[in-house]
């Protein structure tokens, strides 16, 4: 990457993350070896206050990116009592490789959660479900078309799911319940905002978010469907493909094989030719 | 680019996606004899409006003033939305393309991403907001005009002025002139209003933008905010008088003024047009 545009993306790590323009400001050149020395001691010299000019900066894009993650970013905050597990991700390795890769933001604050749901600092298991659902559609409406001669690929916005059961009726639940405060803002501030009761979380069960013109649907599948489309994280050979789905059917390949069949008629897996 | 051929189109008003659903100036109830021409400032994403749609259909001018290039990222122009920005240009028959030459977006086009910081100020970013000028003029057809953000920040050591001389030079194209932006940048560096213009190429300018601005205070720091509305500060009119004097190739002058009340821009325009006739 040039160097003005890693200077852009270093600027705007600064602007998101105080800690990391305090650091800038403390040691440029060793926080920014990849940038030129004057323009690293530029944005080491820059008033603190003018990056903290625009107030809401932060708080907007991420209302931006919940958007694409309501339930498990409210659940996450729920359990949180406190939107500082959202406002951290500012601060996090996720963060500032998506800015300097230029990823998005969506995906890596995803990530983020995942990252802190592995750690320990959130640990309900609906946080978890909700967020593999809501983070695989966001996968799925950024898929781009995969080709190879060939081979077989899973369509453009395909991307299958193992989730406990329970995990959709709770996205239900969720969403009813944002929708109810969303009807009297006020509850935000108070003590006695109405109860979230979430269904209980069962077994793995197989899901597929399927994206069209960035519409998700979520439909739960058969398991057979599954082993199939989780076998095909790129584009493989029907024998590839076969192979580890029957692995995964506990040597089914009967089974693997009707269900690559059901997957091509369907248009959610596409053949090319070689 | 072919910059004598461009029409004359005088005086024009600022527009965004829903502007007037949401309150904004509908330009169609204001005087023609005052506002000539719609600037339509938008993304592949929003597209084209009611508003805008209307203005056109009516055989009105206009330009397409776009919010979501990096001009300074020459991988950016991608060709799939020079297409889908080819398209709405010219459905609506905009005169021209124009837009600020920073950073719109941070990485790809997506949720979140949006933003606005001017480039950086070296002659390796004015080389590559020039080539990007160049190969989108070619791409459309169409004039492209780059114009020098507004930012709270800027980083680099060219004079901002210096910097899209440098673009110009390298594109062999026009400018645009935000007069409101320039003063911005002049009062942040702690230079006159009228610093580095006589280096300026001010025979490119072919669009300028006048808005309004506010002098506010961060914690103690005075900045501007280029809040458009319609009180330009007597900095940005200072720059306005200077650089119309010397634009022998001027076209178009857009007073930033939607999201005001309609009768509170009329000086705004009257003086506009007092100091740049229609034909």
């Amino acid at each position: 990457m040039k160097p003005h545009l890693l200077t852009q993306a270093a600027l705007v790590r600064m602007l998101y993350d105080p800690s990391f323009a305090q650091s800038v400001r403390a040691q440029p050149r060793a926080v920014l070896p990849e940038l030129p020395v004057a323009l690293a001691d530029e944005l080491g010299r820059i008033d603190p206050r003018a990056l903290r000019r625009d107030v809401h900066r932060r708080e907007r894009t991420l209302g931006e990116l919940c958007k694409e993650l309501p339930c498990a970013t409210t659940l996450a905050v729920m359990e949180a009592k406190s939107v500082r597990v959202l406002l951290d991700f500012y601060a996090s390795e996720h963060f500032h490789a998506a800015i300097t890769d230029g990823h998005a933001l969506v995906l890596a604050l995803g990530a983020y959660l995942e990252g802190v749901l592995a750690e320990g600092t959130l640990r309900s298991p609906h946080v978890a479900a909700v967020l593999a659902v809501e983070l695989g559609s966001a996968r799925a409406r950024r898929d781009v078309a995969r080709a190879a001669p060939g081979k077989l690929a899973r369509e453009a916005g395909v991307e299958p799911l193992d989730v406990p059961s329970g995990t959709l009726a709770t996205l239900r639940v969720v969403e009813q319940h944002r929708f109810r405060l969303a009807l009297l803002p006020a509850w935000s501030v108070a003590s006695d905002p109405p109860a979230l009761l979430l269904p209980p979380l069962g077994a793995l069960q197989p899901v597929c978010a399927v994206s069209i013109d960035g519409d998700v649907s979520l439909v739960e599948i058969e398991r057979p469907l599954h082993a199939v489309l989780v076998s095909l994280p790129q584009p493989r050979t029907r024998n590839a493909v076969l192979d580890e789905a029957t692995l995964r059917l506990g040597g089914d390949r009967a089974a693997a094989e009707a269900a690559l069949d059901e997957l091509l008629a369907d248009e959610l897996v596409a053949a090319f030719v070689g | 680019m072919d910059l004598a051929h461009l029409p004359r189109l005088g005086v024009g008003i600022s527009s965004e996606p829903g502007s007037v659903a949401s309150g904004g100036i509908d330009a169609r109830t204001l005087d023609p004899a005052l506002v000539h021409f719609l600037e339509y400032g938008a993304d592949v994403a929003r597209g084209l409006d009611e508003h805008v749609r209307g203005w056109a259909a009516s055989g009105r001018p206009t330009t397409y003033h776009f919010l979501d290039l990096n001009l300074e990222d020459p991988d950016d122009l991608d060709a799939e939305w020079v297409a889908r920005t080819r398209a709405l240009a010219t459905d609506i028959g905009a005169a021209w393309l124009c837009g600020d030459a920073g950073l719109w977006h941070i990485g790809p086009r997506d949720r979140g991403h949006q933003l606005l910081l001017p480039p950086i100020l070296t002659d390796e970013s004015a080389d590559a907001c020039g080539d990007t000028v160049l190969a989108l003029s070619e791409a459309t057809g169409l004039v492209v005009l780059p114009e020098n953000p507004p930012g709270d920040v800027y980083v680099g050591p060219l004079h901002l002025l210096d910097y899209f001389a440098r673009v110009a030079d390298r594109s062999g194209g026009g400018l645009l002139l935000d007069c409101a932006h320039l003063a911005i940048f002049q009062r942040l560096r702690g230079l006159s209003p009228l610093t580095a213009l006589d280096g300026f190429p001010l025979d490119r300018v072919i669009e300028l933008h006048v808005a309004g601005g506010a002098e506010i205070e961060v914690e103690g720091l005075s900045l501007i905010d280029d809040s458009h509305g319609t009180e330009p500060l007597p900095d940005t009119w200072a720059i306005f008088e200077h650089v119309l004097a010397r634009a022998p190739n001027l076209r178009a002058i857009v007073f930033e003024c939607e999201k005001n009340v309609p009768g509170e821009t009329l000086a705004g325009f009257a003086r506009l047009n007092a100091a740049f006739p229609s034909a």
